[in-house]
């Protein structure tokens, strides 16, 4: 049977996979606290812009996010946190600004003329493996075995051998405690499990950043720890993360940078402490104070 | 092959008039039949839920020419003769009424329990409850795959042609067999069924997108 | 009239009705699924002459294919074998259909699907066949399996161009017999009988697939 996944017992797990996991991507650069640094930022995002008919869900948006940094993005439901993910992953298409990764532009071709120029819809793919998204609603691939949810990137987008995939598989899923579910399927596993599952076929295509989009909002409160601790012990290796939640604690706890999004637009960012404690823009503060309440 | 269309088009619109009359027939018999079959179907008696079950059964895995055959040549062994029109609704009328319970049964699945005991609670009758809450709200979800379910039904009136019925299709049949231009006129005649269907089709289609864009409850 | 002897001469005609039904919808199975991925296709060049295909085969009766297909296509090649007209022309109605079943399974696959298979770094080709088609080709079953009863029973219009199956062979007898009412209704037996497997089939299948890949209605 299942064990219950206790935050304690999963720590231990992800203890023993952390080298295994650590040496595929090692970090020397430190995270800066506040996203200014001067070296090229892992993601920066310039003015993007994006309409459903004739609201505007994103408004010019402008973000940098370090190498190893943790963003963690609030802001009330229909605020543009969402579909600000979907597009630096071009899963939506914008309809202005500019997406670059490691100071590459990408998902369009430069365009002097100011113009934007998207790459065709084939030519994604290989931007997308590079940037990890963890979904609301786990979106695992339900007539998929654990396992093979979690090879079939590795296999079919990274070209690699399936022994090379079954072995990674075997290792990311000890790291999030779930190796004793490998051959289940998705149904099987309890929401926290699947959530858990959806982060290691993420991690499986080594990308250079991850990005969550309420990776806890879909859970009952008592399994939302197990997510969230598989999400810190990443962030403590180093990973560069953008995370939509409401898990306030979780973004006082674990982020760099908290980043307050309303109407399309950023209206406050800065260090946890400042924008959760002692928010500058009135609506922060309401939306704050809402939430913990 | 068009040369001739011209001049057989003025006779198979009349026909074609013929098979709108025997589609409404058909539906004048199966969709009343069809509600109060989905009503039946909801008795707590369960002899008479199987009942229900087995008509619809029937109604429906039995080939809509058999049962046309069966009201047209089966029942003349116990002298009764009923005219080609007649055979034609009672049969499609039959066939319909099994489909049309089952569109009802559906629409009245996705009404929530609430509704029963909300009218209940005010006091309604049975009967009460039925005309004013439930078949209201059964209405928007039926509409649309009943007229589906009439475009069928216009289209099976074709059958009507094998028991010598002067309908769009025996008409077509008709005149191909004397001047042997079947493939011309059959043609013609499925393009007078497709002109018939195709809006008809985009008319559900379009409500059934409306409906869904509205959900009936959150 | 002797009831067992008059379902052994029917019986005589249940390959034939087997053959035509599964032909047709082996036909509609394969053909239908490329023609469902281009009335979905992004190009306009491909979605637009798909969903005329399919609303005008649709929009003519099973009936008006046969005919034409054994009268028009028999005058070019010469006179058609019946059984193999009405797998053919069946057959090429079922393609629209099941084209219209593919596609309603793809569209109910969640969306979230598409997305996670994007994310992962699948194109769109490979999150077409590793996740959108398995999944689609499940919500399919219960679909496909009520369309092939409707084959079974469209597979009676065979008898018109004198195919030698259950209903033609329900003609005979009952010109033979005058016994119509018991000829028929042995027919309709046989039917039915025919179509309750597929039936209960249809019924586990979609309850026992229906929720499972279902898009969610948030």
């Amino acid at each position: 049977m299942a064990q219950p996944a206790r935050g304690d017992g999963l720590d231990e797990a992800f203890d023993r996979a952390l080298p295994a996991c650590a040496d595929q991507d090692p970090r020397a650069t430190l995270p800066s606290r506040d996203g200014t640094s001067s070296e090229v930022p892992c993601l920066r995002v310039e003015g993007l812009t994006k309409r459903y008919g004739p609201s505007v869900v994103l408004d010019g948006v402008t973000l940098n996010v370090a190498k190893g940094e943790v963003l963690a993005v609030i802001g009330p439901s229909g605020s543009g946190k969402s579909t600000l993910l979907r597009c630096l992953n071009y899963l939506e298409l914008p309809e202005a600004g500019r997406v670059y990764l490691n100071g590459e532009l990408v998902g369009q071709d430069q365009d002097p003329g100011g113009e934007m120029r998207l790459w065709r819809a084939g030519q994604f793919a290989p931007l997308r493996r590079q940037i990890g998204m963890v979904f609301q609603q786990f979106n695992l691939f339900p007539h998929l075995r654990v396992d093979e949810n979690i090879m079939l990137g590795q296999i079919k987008a990274l070209g690699r051998s399936r022994k090379e995939a079954y072995d990674r598989t075997a290792r990311l899923l000890a790291s999030v405690g779930l190796e004793h579910k490998i051959h289940a399927r998705p149904i099987e596993l309890s929401g926290g499990e699947q959530q858990r599952v959806a982060i290691a076929r993420a991690l499986a295509l080594d990308p250079q950043a991850m990005l969550f989009d309420e990776p806890t909002s879909a859970l009952d409160p008592e399994i939302r720890r197990e997510v969230l601790n598989v999400m810190q012990r990443l962030a403590e290796q180093g990973m560069t993360m953008i995370v939509v939640s409401h898990e306030l604690r979780f973004a006082e706890r674990v982020s760099n940078r908290v980043l307050f999004m309303a109407q399309g637009r950023v209206q406050e960012e800065g260090p946890p402490a400042q924008v959760l404690r002692n928010p500058v823009n009135s609506r922060t503060r309401q939306f704050i104070e809402a939430l913990e309440t | 092959m068009f040369s001739y269309w011209a001049e057989w088009l003025p006779s198979l619109l009349g026909a074609l008039v013929t098979s709108v009359t025997l589609t409404a027939g058909a539906l004048a018999i199966g969709l009343p039949l069809g509600v109060l079959i989905a009503i039946t179907a909801t008795a707590s008696q369960r002899s008479i839920r199987y009942l229900v079950i087995a008509f619809v059964e029937l109604g429906r895995g039995v080939p809509a020419l058999i049962l046309l055959y069966f009201m047209y040549f089966g029942l003349t062994q116990v002298r009764i003769r009923l005219s080609d029109t007649v055979a034609v609704m009672a049969a499609l009328g039959l066939n319909c009424a099994a489909y049309a319970s089952e569109i009802f049964r559906g629409a009245l699945e996705t009404i929530p329990h609430g509704q029963w005991e909300g009218a209940r609670a005010i006091g309604l009758s049975r009967r009460a409850i039925w005309t004013y809450v439930i078949l209201p709200q059964m209405q928007r979800n039926a509409v649309p795959p009943i007229i589906g379910l009439s475009i069928l039904v216009f289209q099976t009136t074709s059958l009507a042609m094998t028991i010598g019925a002067s309908d769009l299709m025996g008409l077509a049949a008709n005149i191909g067999s004397v001047t042997f231009r079947y493939m011309s006129v059959i043609m013609l005649a499925g393009l007078l069924y497709a002109a018939v269907s195709i809006p008809a089709s985009q008319v559900a289609g379009v409500l059934q997108r409306r409906r869904e864009r509205r959900p009936a409850q959150r | 009239m002797n009831w067992g002897e008059a379902a052994r001469i029917l019986a005589l005609g249940l390959p034939n009705t087997v053959v035509i039904t599964l032909g047709a919808f082996a036909i509609g199975l394969v053909l239908g699924l490329p023609l469902a991925l281009a009335r979905l296709s992004r190009w306009s060049a491909l979605n637009g002459p798909a969903t005329i295909f399919i609303e005008i085969v649709r929009g003519i009766p099973p009936l008006a294919w046969i005919f034409v297909t054994f009268y028009g296509v028999g005058k070019v090649v010469g006179r058609l074998d019946p059984v193999f007209t009405a797998i053919a022309s069946l057959g090429f109605v079922a393609i629209a259909y099941m084209a219209e079943i593919y596609r309603a399974a793809l569209q109910s696959v969640s969306p979230g699907q598409l997305a996670a298979g994007r994310a992962i770094g699948l194109g769109d080709g490979s999150v077409l066949v590793h996740i959108l088609l398995p999944q689609a080709a499940v919500l399919a079953i219960p679909s496909a399996a009520t369309y092939c009863i409707g084959l079974l029973k469209e597979s009676a219009l065979a008898s018109v161009i004198g195919a030698g199956e259950i209903t033609y062979r329900a003609m005979l007898l009952t010109d033979r017999t005058l016994h119509g009412l018991d000829v028929f209704a042995i027919a309709a037996v046989l039917y039915v009988a025919l179509s309750v497997p597929l039936a209960i089939f249809a019924r586990w299948a979609g309850r026992r697939f229906g929720a499972h890949f279902r898009r969610r209605t948030a």
